[in-house]
């Protein structure tokens, strides 16, 4: 074999683990340490007193954000700013107990993802965006303040069930792969 | 698992969200860990890991002026400080490209958002249970990308232990004590 290619091979390290040292005992060694688990959350249980009020914090952001994006234009700061609150929102609501918002959210950062180069968005679709993406924002508030958590709530089911066919329909039909 | 057995391992959290970075605090500390920095940004990130030496970063992907790939790409210089500190990237993300890009930056471990406290505990026991080896080659240095329970059945060409660098981590261990 060439001296060139030989230089291109990969190398194998494998350095001392030193974790293992300072970490007494992890688990039985046949599995997760369930009493550790449960400790974790009892300890979110009691952090959940804060709850409502993060996610009312957060919920008011995506409104915010989503007010400057009508100011400033999707293409700048502000809309990547609405996508950040958005996909915040998606990592935290189910946490906060609030699956369906982290459904919603998730559908709005899908309709982000599909859009590609913002810059080359025609304006109708842009706007037909703006317009979903509200659909979206009110449906966050509505499920917030009226406590509908999950699709164990009819009115949830069937609010998750049409956003998430209205915004399947612009995606296929505005934003195809 | 007591609940000290982590007692003696350093963590660095890294997430924009303030209710997030507080969440990961509180599971943390139920598992018994008592070192926990946090900081705000990638770059605030990168100046704690430098300074405070941990050996456990859990950073988010989507974060301002750095984001978690940027900051995971700086670490894993071979030359720099800590270039085998053990990465657990949090994300919201389902995209397989967003995931590809965050491995080949060289994270260790995943945790998908939501996050929950077992999956948490499950990605820091792997961490120091079952440490993945690291790899070098020209395009390329992180843990090992392969999945650490299926063999690679192809000709081995890789020259394993690299000395010079298994010594970094040994220095990079002592200099964190």
């Amino acid at each position: 074999m060439a001296g060139s290619e030989k230089k291109t091979r990969a190398q194998v390290i494998n350095p001392p683990n030193f974790l293992k040292s300072k970490v007494r005992i992890t688990g039985s060694g046949d599995g997760i340490d369930m009493a550790a688990v449960e400790r974790a959350e009892k300890a979110i249980s009691h952090l959940s007193v804060e709850f409502d009020g993060w996610l009312r914090d957060e919920v008011e952001r995506l409104f915010e954000t989503r007010k400057r994006v009508d100011e400033e234009g999707i293409t700048g700061q502000a809309g990547q700013d609405f996508f950040r609150v958005a996909h915040d929102l998606k990592g935290q609501a189910t946490t906060f107990g609030y699956p369906l918002i982290t459904e919603t959210c998730a559908s709005l950062c899908t309709m982000f993802d599909k859009l590609g180069n913002l810059n080359d968005l025609p304006d109708d679709v842009s706007a037909k965006f703006k317009l979903l993406a509200d659909h979206h924002v009110d449906t966050v508030r509505a499920l917030m303040t009226q406590k509908v958590k999950d699709r164990e709530h009819p009115v949830g089911a069937k609010l998750a069930i049409e956003l998430n066919s209205v915004t399947q329909q612009f995606i296929s039909r505005y934003l195809p792969e | 698992m007591d609940r000290s057995a982590f007692e003696a391992l350093s963590f660095v959290v890294a997430d924009d969200n303030g209710h997030m970075r507080q969440i990961l605090r509180a599971i943390l500390h139920a598992l018994g860990a008592r070192n926990i920095r946090d900081a705000e940004d990638g770059a605030k990130a990168l100046e704690l890991i430098e300074s405070y030496m941990p050996d456990i970063l859990i950073t988010d992907l989507k974060m301002p002026i750095l984001d978690g790939i940027e900051l995971t790409r700086l670490i894993r210089n071979p030359k720099g400080r800590m270039p085998f500190l053990p990465i657990i990237m949090l994300t919201g993300y389902t995209e397989r490209w967003r995931i590809n890009d965050a491995r080949d930056a060289g994270v260790t471990e995943f945790l998908a958002k939501p996050i929950s406290s077992k999956a948490l505990l499950d990605r820091i026991q792997m961490t120091v249970d079952n440490p993945r080896p690291f790899v070098q080659s020209k395009d390329y240095f992180g843990p090992c990308r392969r999945r650490q329970n299926s063999p690679f059945k192809g000709e081995g060409r890789r020259k394993s232990d690299n000395r010079e660098l298994i010594k970094l981590a040994s220095d990079q261990h002592y200099l964190a004590d």
